[in-house]
């Protein structure tokens, strides 16, 4: 068997015995649960793997390989006779075969082959206990019974030559057994010399027999043949009907009929597959027949060259960008045409995007059911026990970020099972159950897919984590005293860091959380830990779906464009040039902002890159002008030309002189470049990258739960972008995370928050002591109410619910469209109504001399609608009163106080009603809707509570209002209450106390409730739910709200 | 270094091209393309002879400024500028040179082994010297010249 020399071969088997490989891990792990009552059909899949594998090693020449595989072969063959019970030290060798099978395929070409004597004399021992010998696959008599009908006088061929048989099995060749007729022209016994020639240069003939008892006429003739054939090929090749070709196999399973040949010497009878042409399958796929095969459907997934697909991904890319350019250019004409053409343009590209990038998805659970192995030896070795639940491994995410989570996750559960989980005695000791339990979980959450990783065992203590860091010296003591809990933990990802007290083989080596950190951060994950000690760990990272393509922001420093990704986002401020010095303070050489009572440390951009200054804004002009003189000694300056045709930038070369002032500004900057803190001077006005009269632009950024706002020159757009490699000489660069292509064909850097946070030293540790009052800046008043201020007009201000809206557009006056009477946008290959305030109240109408507006888009049932507003003021949060009558008409629900100016709150629904009523009508919100039944309101705040009262009356129920839990189950004493409508936060009883209690009443426990809050958060949500809330929603969202009465008082 | 295909065993083709005062060839089997008037867009906190990044036809191409890592002072902001682009591994890199003048057919036997030290140029960055008639030829060894330093 001769050593073939085919890479193409060589790698095509490589990549088919992975897979089979992979499959067989779970299996036998399933095969050793079920321990003696065993599945025929799990284990015959695996014995075909196995097959598959020594088949194709044989055929290749990898000797080690095969001969591996032949002995968990034989091993397979007796568990699936019921000779052999699969019990863990049975299993333990299958794995390790299975593991070493794996290795030595991953071997390079030529390396020395491993040693595979220990697993080898492991299988063997199990295989025949009283001699160490392997026994081979010999060959025996098929059982009769088994092909019924069949002509059984070549059957002696079989017996006479098994060891012949059994040796070209082994080198991957099929056995069949080739019926000739002795044709009536040829006299001489045996096969004529053509056909002799013909099927000896592709085979080996091992045997001839002349049936000479048979009565047919004319009489056959036997062949035992080895060949690497296929069945198909061999029976044209050999001009035989298909009927006349038999194949040989090894058993493939014991005929019923048949004794259990445990007595036997040769354990694996050979049994003859006959087949039609037209079922036969490819011999890799052999005894593809039986039935387990066919229910698996594997055949599903296609295997794709990984270079195919990433060329689909560029392909894909180049189709978004110039999509993007192709935007630009329509919205600078007005053609209709245009219109429909991007329209298309737009939903092709984002629909072939999408279909290529399922392409590329694949089910977590690939990864997740490596665990089980994992868990398994790992719990084994340290006498542990460990039930293992998967959840969620269905959740689909790109190959990319599947692949690199194989490492980190793979620690993350070793490490919980090493020292999360405690030993049994121990568990038992702490009132726990002996066998703990680790689960794994995914799921998608806001567009990401979360993983979990929760324990139920010892936790982490904290204190240890303080030693450690203060034994290794790089903390401040006072820093780390001051530390909050989580912050603590977070410590873990310190380099070096390990709070095992002994190092163990299998983990503790104080290696390890700072890498997984680093190799989750690079495929765009965010890590958390929360740990509760003696009561277990749980560790959430958050993924993207895809890295090809993400949602981002372009910001700009100077002339240069970067993209931050909008996972990494918190929220854009905006500090007005006025507030600067009031809201931006400098402790020590770091910058903060104060924000909605809470210190946030600021990295300036520019300073993070080291971009120096060039640029400063005319004030007439207001344009960006190049500082001529530095350009000279600037080097880089000569990428200036490419980017000074962008924006409103003049050019190099249009002699541009520096202003003194200018110069100046230039000296100390160049003065202060060294230290990382110049952007302190925008405090004093000194190095505003604008002009001193600028506002601020602060983009706040996430690193896990530690937040920092990066201050940029502008905030530009947010785009789809295509993320780009960067090349070799710029990988080690841990400030940007890739690059990408803009509309204009420009390049743009994407930047690494995470990596840029470290290059500035700023970790939440050194941040965090200077902040005040973390207790109280931590808590989030679930009465307050965020709202979004507008103005069309500078003497009236406006605000809008902000979690009612969808998004803000800004868009250009002439987008906007006249027809049948309203006002309409094309939005996103739609129709969207816009409607302005002051067509329902009486407010001041849009400014009508600026170009641009704002449109601020909401959802409604199923659609959506658009409000004008000529200006964007801020976004603020109120926990003040809320006045309800001063103010109230069409369109609007009241005042508040904001900024010291009396603001109108915008009634959304109101205006809804007043310009679409048919909207109304049409989502059963009117007053049709209720039938009189009885409805419980429970709201402390007397506006919500009006509020609430107001718009369920209005959809034709019966209200009854209280201003806490105490007063709702005075009310439910007396009244008949079908569904109960409550506020979470208020006083004497709270809405999750008052939940309870209903729940707890048998007489009200099948009442619906809903909870109704002002801002919603995932786990005020769970909270809830646990209490016995049916459904959580946001208290203005009139539509929601009353849908989903209607929907639970439906009969 | 192999010979252009095409070109007897002995010769190569050089294209020639000027970085500062010294006149290099580069063997032509590692040029992709040639390029003028692409924008760069400047990369921070990166080593200093990578002027930036350049966008080929949708592809992320490195550009490194010959100049500065042979340690020449820069040319002056509005001279024009030439990126060659040359494959290295399975990536390719742009250099930036003063301009690109022609291409050559190198006889073997006229190439000369590198003086250690070349105008204040490192050796090492060179494969050898070639002879034309009124001037010297630095062949550039690119491997050399575009390893990747780590600090």
């Amino acid at each position: 068997m001769a050593f073939i020399d085919d890479d193409e071969t060589l790698q095509s088997f490589k990549d088919e015995s992975h897979e089979h490989l992979e499959g067989i891990e779970s299996d036998l792990l399933a095969i050793e649960e079920a321990g003696a009552d065993i599945d025929l059909e799990l284990v015959n899949k695996v014995f075909r793997a196995m097959h598959s594998i020594k088949g194709g090693a044989g055929f290749l020449g990898l000797n080690a390989v095969k001969t591996l595989s032949h002995a968990a072969e034989n091993l397979l063959n007796k568990i699936r006779n019921k000779e052999l019970v699969p019990t863990t030290p049975v299993i333990s060798s299958l794995l390790d075969a299975a593991d070493l099978v794996n290795r030595l395929l991953n071997q390079p070409k030529g390396a020395v082959e491993l040693d595979i004597s220990g697993p080898l004399a492991a299988l063997n021992s199990i295989l025949s206990p009283e001699s160490d010998q392997a026994a081979p696959p010999d060959v025996s008599p098929a059982n009769k019974a088994d092909t019924p009908g069949q002509p059984a006088s070549w059957q002696g061929l079989l017996t006479e030559h098994s060891a012949e048989i059994t040796d070209n099995r082994m080198g991957g060749f099929g056995i069949y057994v080739l019926e000739f007729e002795r044709s009536s022209d040829v006299e001489q016994p045996g096969l004529s010399p053509t056909i002799q020639t013909t099927i000896e240069s592709i085979g080996q003939i091992l045997a001839i027999q002349t049936d000479d008892s048979s009565a047919a006429s004319p009489q056959p003739t036997y062949v035992l043949y080895a060949t690497m054939m296929e069945r198909d090929m061999l029976v044209s090749f050999a001009g035989l009907p298909p009927e006349r070709v038999h194949e040989i196999r090894e058993q493939a399973e014991p005929a019923p009929a048949s004794p259990a040949p445990t007595v036997e010497p040769n354990p694996i009878p050979a049994t003859v597959a006959e087949e039609s042409p037209s079922t036969s399958p490819p011999r890799k796929n052999v005894a593809a027949d039986s039935a387990g095969q066919a229910k698996a459907g594997t055949d599903s997934s296609l295997r794709v060259n990984i270079k195919i697909l990433d060329n689909l991904m560029t392909l894909a890319g180049e189709l978004v960008l110039t999509r993007n350019q192709f935007l630009q250019i329509v919205h600078s004409s007005h053609q209709q045409i245009f219109d429909a053409v991007s329209q298309r343009f737009d939903l092709v590209t984002s629909e072939l995007q999408e279909a290529i990038m399922s392409t590329r998805m694949q089910p977590v659970g690939n990864i997740f059911n490596k665990f089980k192995r994992v868990v398994r030896d790992l719990a084994h070795k340290l006498g542990k026990e460990i039930d293992l639940v998967l959840e969620g491994g269905e959740v689909e995410m790109d190959k990319t970020i599947i692949e690199a989570l194989n490492d980190p996750l793979t620690h993350l559960v070793r490490n919980s099972v090493d020292h999360g989980i405690e030993m049994p005695d121990m568990r038992t000791a702490a009132g726990k159950t002996p066998c703990g339990t680790l689960q794994i979980k995914a799921f998608h959450e806001g567009g990401q897919v979360i993983i979990e990783i929760e324990d139920d065992g010892g936790g982490i203590d904290t204190n240890r984590i303080k030693e450690k860091v203060l034994s290794m010296g790089t903390h401040d003591k006072s820093v780390i005293e001051a530390m909050q809990e989580h912050e603590l933990l977070r410590l873990i990802f310190l380099p070096g860091l390990s709070t095992a007290k002994e190092v163990t083989e299998v983990s503790g080596r104080g290696v390890g959380m700072d890498v997984v950190n680093a190799n989750l951060s690079k495929v765009g994950g965010v890590f958390d830990i929360a740990s509760k000690l003696g009561k277990g760990t749980t560790i959430t990272i958050k993924l993207p779906l895809t890295l090809a393509i993400i949602p981002s922001l372009i910001v700009s420093v100077g002339t240069e464009r970067y993209a931050i990704p909008q996972v990494n986002m918190v929220e854009l401020v905006r500090v007005p040039a006025s507030k600067v010095k009031q809201r931006i303070e400098r402790i020590d050489e770091a910058l903060v902002i104060r924000l909605r009572g809470r210190l946030l440390p600021l990295i300036s951009l520019a300073d993070a890159l080291g971009i120096e200054k060039r640029f400063y804004q005319d004030r007439k002009t207001k344009q960006l002008k190049v500082c001529r003189r530095q350009l000279i000694e600037d080097r880089r300056s000569l990428t200036l030309p490419s980017g000074a045709d962008s924006d409103n930038l003049t050019s190099a070369g249009n002699g541009v002189t520096a202003v003194s002032e200018v110069n100046r500004e230039n000296h100390e900057s160049s003065e202060r470049r060294t230290t990382p803190n110049s952007a302190a001077n925008i405090l004093d006005g000194t190095d505003r990258r604008t002009s001193p009269q600028s506002a601020v632009n602060i983009v706040v950024v996430s690193v896990g739960k530690f937040h920092y706002g990066l201050i940029v020159d502008k905030l530009l757009d947010s785009e789809e972008i295509v993320v780009k490699p960067l090349g070799s000489h710029l990988r080690q660069s841990q400030l940007y995370a890739g690059a990408t292509i803009q509309g204009d064909g420009k390049v743009a850097l994407i930047l690494d928050v995470v990596g840029i946070s470290k290059f500035m030293n700023l970790s939440s540790g050194s941040v965090r002591v200077r902040d005040g009052g973390p207790q109280e800046t931590e808590r989030i008043n679930p009465d307050a109410q965020t709202l979004l201020l507008v103005r069309n007009s500078p003497k009236e201000q406006l605000a809008i619910p902000l979690n009612l809206i969808s998004r803000i557009e800004e868009i250009q006056r002439d987008q906007v469209e006249l027809t049948g009477g309203r006002s309409n946008m094309q939005y996103r290959g739609l129709t969207l109504p816009l409607f302005s305030i002051s067509e329902v109240a009486k407010v001041a109408p849009l400014q009508e001399d600026s170009s641009s507006l704002y449109v601020v888009v909401f959802p409604f049932g199923e659609r959506e609608a658009g409000i004008m507003v000529s200006e964007i003021i801020d976004i603020v949060t109120v926990i003040g009163v809320l006045d309800d009558t001063t103010h109230k008409q069409p369109g609007i629900m009241g005042s508040v106080i904001i900024m010291k100016r009396i603001t109108m709150i915008v009634d959304l629904f109101g205006i809804v009603a007043a310009m679409m009523p048919e909207w109304i009508r049409h989502t059963s919100l009117g007053t049709e809707s209720g039938r009189g039944q009885h409805i419980l309101v429970v709201e402390d705040s007397p506006f919500f509570n009006r509020q609430l009262c107001g718009f369920v009356s209005d959809a034709g129920y019966k209200v009854f209002s209280a201003a806490d839990g105490v007063e709702g189950l005075a009310l439910l004493e007396r009244e008949k209450i079908d569904l109960i409508l409550t506020d979470i936060e208020m006083p004497n009883m709270d809405g999750l106390e008052f939940t309870a209690r209903v729940r707890a009443d048998a007489r009200w426990s099948g009442l619906p409730i809903i909870a109704v809050t002002s801002l919603s958060s995932e786990a005020a949500e769970k909270r809830g739910r646990k209490a016995g809330v049916n459904e959580y929603m946001i208290k203005l969202d009139r539509e929601k709200v009353i849908h989903t009465i209607n929907r639970y008082l439906k009969h | 270094m192999q010979p252009s295909p095409t070109a007897n065993a002995t010769k190569r083709k050089l294209a020639l091209f000027e970085s500062g005062h010294l006149l290099c060839g580069l063997d032509i089997i590692h040029v992709q393309e040639i390029n003028k008037n692409i924008a760069v867009t400047a990369v921070h906190r990166v080593p200093e002879y990578v002027r930036g990044v350049i966008n080929l036809r949708g592809e992320i191409v490195t550009v490194v400024d010959l100049r500065t890592k042979f340690g020449f002072a820069p040319l002056s902001q509005e001279a024009e500028e030439q990126i060659i682009i040359v494959r290295l591994g399975d990536e390719n890199i742009g250099l930036l040179v003063d301009s690109v003048s022609d291409v050559v057919i190198a006889d073997e036997k006229d190439i000369e082994p590198t003086p250690p030290n070349l105008a204040g140029v490192p050796g090492h960055f060179f494969k050898g010297i070639y002879k034309l008639e009124q001037s010297l030829v630095a062949i550039l060894n690119i491997e050399e010249l575009l390893a990747r330093e780590f600090e």
